[in-house]
């Protein structure tokens, strides 16, 4: 051996199962990376031929051809066949005149064929050559190579090519032979591939060279352009779209204008995640009964995310329950605080169109299946839902709408039923001989008549009941969600305490720490009084009347009030007030009302505490729609960045004046129960103080 | 030797007056602790300091913050996958959403503790586990070595892409799993056994 030298590093046989068959988790995945690929080469159509794939077939084989630019005898030698080598990275665009933006990045795409199967054959051309490059390549010769003698390397293996003539020399194109096929293939698994490729191209882009998807499996009957048109979503109920101007500075957003019934959409500023278009087609019963039976193999399945044109998430998702698939935007999640109104991705069939170039923050993340958490994507979710309300708004109307539909056909069918008496009756006077003949006729509509208002009857006793069950419900509802929230919060709370009596069991007495021992026996006294008022809470619930009832509002609220008179005379602490006399609600809950001003007056008491002016006020006032209590000091106030954070439990502004962080959880939950929002704003006093402003839709 | 334990939860104590904390200080001397009870600024700690041996404990359920456990646990392992994160809950694991659920048993070097029916003495014992495993694990061995040859820690040793990169950089590659570290650990790995085939 010389004395110096260099050395180089080689690659083990083995690395291309790491890169291929390893890394890509299915097979439809990895079906659809070597399917972008052929969109990267500027194909129009690609045809994916499963032959002899069915269990119990032999020689499966399957083939991926399309008519992109095709590669020269110089591509697959420098570029195709050296590891890691992408072009796209250079030049993320498609030659013209296609100018696609490219899919592929990372250069490993085509190992792809590693995971279905054991030999593939290249056939491979561009235009302008007379004749077509054969590759072959044999991924199971590599593998039983490693059994050979010696260390046999990955860039060892020898892979045969020949050159065979081609009439047309204008002709271009990549042809993948994938034989010795791993695993059969059901007629599931492609339908499953075919509604998958179906949505890599969004319907939107606007592709002035389409992409076109042909799947043929002659096992199971297949030949189907696997495309996505548009003729599924012309059935919707309703939908709306939106746009964005970068010039303006405006992104489009949608809401259900309740004077007009109608969606609206209108320009608001451009958001931190950059401009998006989005299209959402929502089927009520009537129009997904109508989808199942004209469209079997398409689904309504929510929402897609498109950057460039291509799909982004839910990437090459291939479960075919619903329940399985991935919820990445929280569509589904949201449908427990709503069962009646909320929007399912069931529902819906949405497409977002994000571009690399106007949504730079919007990253994929490693496993495409979701994109890098980061505000400016939970603010891209967050806008997504949000634009969801105008649907959800319309199917409201749309109940409403229904409800009053039945309503009327029922009055106008009485109505009808008293004119025919009328107007019989009217006849037999005229004409007393036909009084016998009609007499029937008259007995029978007199019973219809009484049908038909016992029917009304008993659908508005019905409608109440139904308007009963539903107010109960929802209350269980948010009762399971205290309930996750209060087992947290005395588990955490009893937690503290193990952890300090702990603490004495192994290390008491120690006189260099006398000080920390004092500090955590006074912390267990404290967290003992916060159990007991999370206990209290909790018992609230007990003896609160979940049965709706009508309520003045002002008589409510200053019976609250009444029972601070004294504490705020010795405190010198000011109330003004100035509550509504004849404001009644409707099928509400009072001892909510009781809890939320209980809550609020505690927190601004101790606010002013130590404060040169001591003002608490309290206001209600009606705002279209809403009934809206504000309850203002003059106190400590609360920052800015707590404004959300204060709501939550155990936090508090107030812990040197003996706040637990409960007070402000109670208002939270207990508005949330009535369908409200509670929101810190600046005070109106000025500088000075707090205001917490209730917003509660009127129940109508 | 000694690593950092964090502690990312808003019902501790700021500074290092938490019982649980201390306890666990007091058993096991040698760990440098860390308590943070906003989830941003600890996950600024952890994602600033990656590049040291760290075990992080995270409480899942953050009262009035954006950001909760599984956020953090994702943005973590955005960053580097050999982190080792201990998710704390004083809830019971079905009251955790199951796609939350699901993306935590999917991570690497990932643990629960009970919170509610486990001491400090568990967390301890958590904590030896993942000491023990750092032994083995290939950025810890040359995190070693490399404490014992200092003499070497500034040599060139690998070449890709045109940069040199000496033994020190290489650990800081791994740790962080680019994708030089990620080739670097692989080929390490593949000689080792490769030698051991040749040379027994």
């Amino acid at each position: 051996m010389d004395n110096q030298g260099t050395l180089k590093w080689r690659f083990d046989v083995s690395t291309f199962r790491l890169i291929g068959r390893d890394l890509i988790t299915d097979r439809i995945t990895a079906l659809f990376e070597l399917v972008k690929n052929c969109y990267d080469a500027n194909a129009q159509i690609v045809n994916v031929i499963f032959k002899n794939v069915a269990v119990g077939e032999t020689d499966a084989v399957i083939t991926i051809e399309d008519d992109g630019f095709g590669m020269s005898f110089e591509d697959i030698r420098d570029k195709w066949m050296v590891i890691g080598t992408s072009s796209k990275r250079k030049d993320p665009y498609t030659p013209e005149p296609f100018s696609r933006k490219c899919v592929g990045e990372k250069g490993i795409g085509r190992f792809a064929v590693d995971k279905l199967g054991d030999k593939v054959a290249i056939i491979t051309k561009k235009a302008g050559e007379k004749e077509w490059l054969n590759v072959e390549i044999d991924w199971a010769a590599y593998y039983s190579s490693q059994n050979d003698e010696g260390m046999t390397l990955f860039t060892d293996i020898e892979n045969q090519y020949k050159f065979t003539p081609c009439e047309d020399a204008s002709v271009s194109g990549t042809k993948l032979i994938i034989s010795d096929v791993r695993e059969a293939w059901t007629n599931n698994d492609i339908e499953r591939f075919i509604s998958e490729a179906s949505k890599i191209v969004s319907p939107y882009a606007n592709l002035s060279y389409p992409f076109q998807v042909k799947v043929q499996a002659p096992s199971y009957g297949i030949d189907t352009v696997a495309t996505r048109n548009q003729d599924d979503v012309n059935i919707a109920t309703v939908s709306f779209s939106l746009g964005y101007d970068n010039e303006a500075g405006t992104q489009d957003a949608v809401h259900f204008d309740n004077k007009s019934n109608t969606m609206v959409v209108a320009p608001a500023p451009l958001k931190s995640f950059g401009g998006i278009n989005m299209k959402v087609f929502y089927f009520d019963d009537t129009a997904r009964r109508r989808y199942r039976k004209e469209f079997p193999n398409n689904e309504i399945d929510g929402i897609k995310i498109y950057r460039d044109g291509i799909i982004t998430t839910p990437f090459a998702e291939s479960k075919k329950k619903d329940d399985e698939k991935r919820d990445v935007l929280g569509i589904d999640k949201r449908i427990w605080e709503n069962i009646f109104d909320r929007v399912s991705s069931r529902e819906i069939i949405g497409i977002v169109e994000i571009k690399k170039k106007d949504n730079p923050a919007i990253i994929d993340a490693t496993n495409r299946q979701d994109f890098v958490d980061n505000e400016e994507y939970r603010e891209l979710k967050h806008f997504i839902i949000t634009q969801l309300d105008a649907i959800e708004n319309y199917k409201k109307f749309a109940r409403t709408q229904k409800k009053k539909k039945t309503h009327d056909t029922l009055d106008v069918t009485g109505e009808i039923i008293q004119d025919f008496i009328t107007s019989v009756e009217t006849i037999t006077k005229e004409k007393p001989e036909l009084k016998k003949s009609f007499e029937p006729v008259i007995q029978q509509a007199k019973k219809t008549d009484k049908a038909v208002k016992n029917v009304i009857k008993e659908r508005k006793e019905a409608e109440e009941e139904f308007s009963r069950k539903e107010n109960i419900y929802m209350s269980i509802m948010s009762l399971q969600e205290y309930a996750i929230h209060i087992t947290h919060a005395v588990r955490t709370t009893l937690n503290k305490i193990r952890d300090r009596v702990e603490y004495f069991k192994n290390f008491f007495p120690n006189p260099a720490e006398d000080d920390l021992f004092l500090e955590y026996a006074q912390e267990m006294y404290d967290e003992f009084m916060i159990l007991n008022r999370v206990i209290d809470y909790m018992l609230s619930y007990s003896q609160s009347n979940l049965h709706p009832e009508d309520i003045n509002l002002s008589m409510t609220l200053t019976e609250v009030l009444a029972g601070y008179s004294d504490l705020l005379q010795t405190s010198g602490i000011t109330l003004d007030t100035n509550l509504p006399k004849k404001l009644e609600l409707k099928n509400t809950n009072r001892q909510f009302f009781r809890d939320i001003l209980q809550n609020l007056m505690d927190n601004s008491i101790k606010a002013v505490k130590d404060s040169d002016t001591k003002i608490i006020k309290c206001t209600a006032y009606a705002e279209d729609d809403d009934l809206v209590i504000l309850v203002s000091d003059t106190g400590l106030g609360i920052p800015k960045e707590k404004r959300e954070w204060v709501f939550g439990l155990y936090n508090t502004t107030t812990e040197d004046q003996g706040g637990a962080g409960i007070g402000l959880y109670v208002v939270k939950t207990r508005v949330e129960s009535l369908k409200g929002t509670v929101t810190v704003e600046n005070s109106e006093f000025g500088e000075l103080g707090t205001t917490i402003k209730i917003v509660l839709p009127f129940k109508k | 030797m000694s690593f950092n334990v964090v502690f990312i939860d808003d019902n501790m104590k700021k500074g290092l007056k938490e019982p649980f904390v201390l306890s666990i200080m007091k058993l096991r001397p040698q760990i440098e602790a860390s308590v943070f009870v906003d989830p941003e600024e600890g996950l600024k700690f952890v994602l600033d300091n990656m590049n040291s041996r760290m075990i992080v404990f995270v409480d899942c359920r953050f009262d009035g913050y954006g950001l909760q456990g599984i956020n953090l646990l994702k943005q973590i392992r955005e960053k580097t996958s050999l982190l080792y994160i201990v998710m704390m809950s004083a809830n019971n694991l079905s009251q955790i959403a199951s796609v939350d659920l699901v993306e935590m048993i999917n991570q690497d070097f990932i643990w629960f503790l009970d919170r509610n029916n486990s001491t400090f003495h568990d967390a301890c014992a958590l904590i030896d586990t993942i000491a023990t495993l750092w032994d083995s694990r290939f950025d810890c061995v040359l995190e070693q070595w490399l404490i014992r040859h200092q003499e070497d820690k500034d040599k060139v040793v690998f070449n890709q892409n045109n940069n040199a990169y000496t033994w020190e950089q290489l650990l800081s590659e791994v740790r962080l799993q680019t994708e030089v570290g990620k080739d670097f650990e692989r080929i390490m790995n593949q000689y080792c056994i490769a030698k051991f085939k040749l040379e027994p």
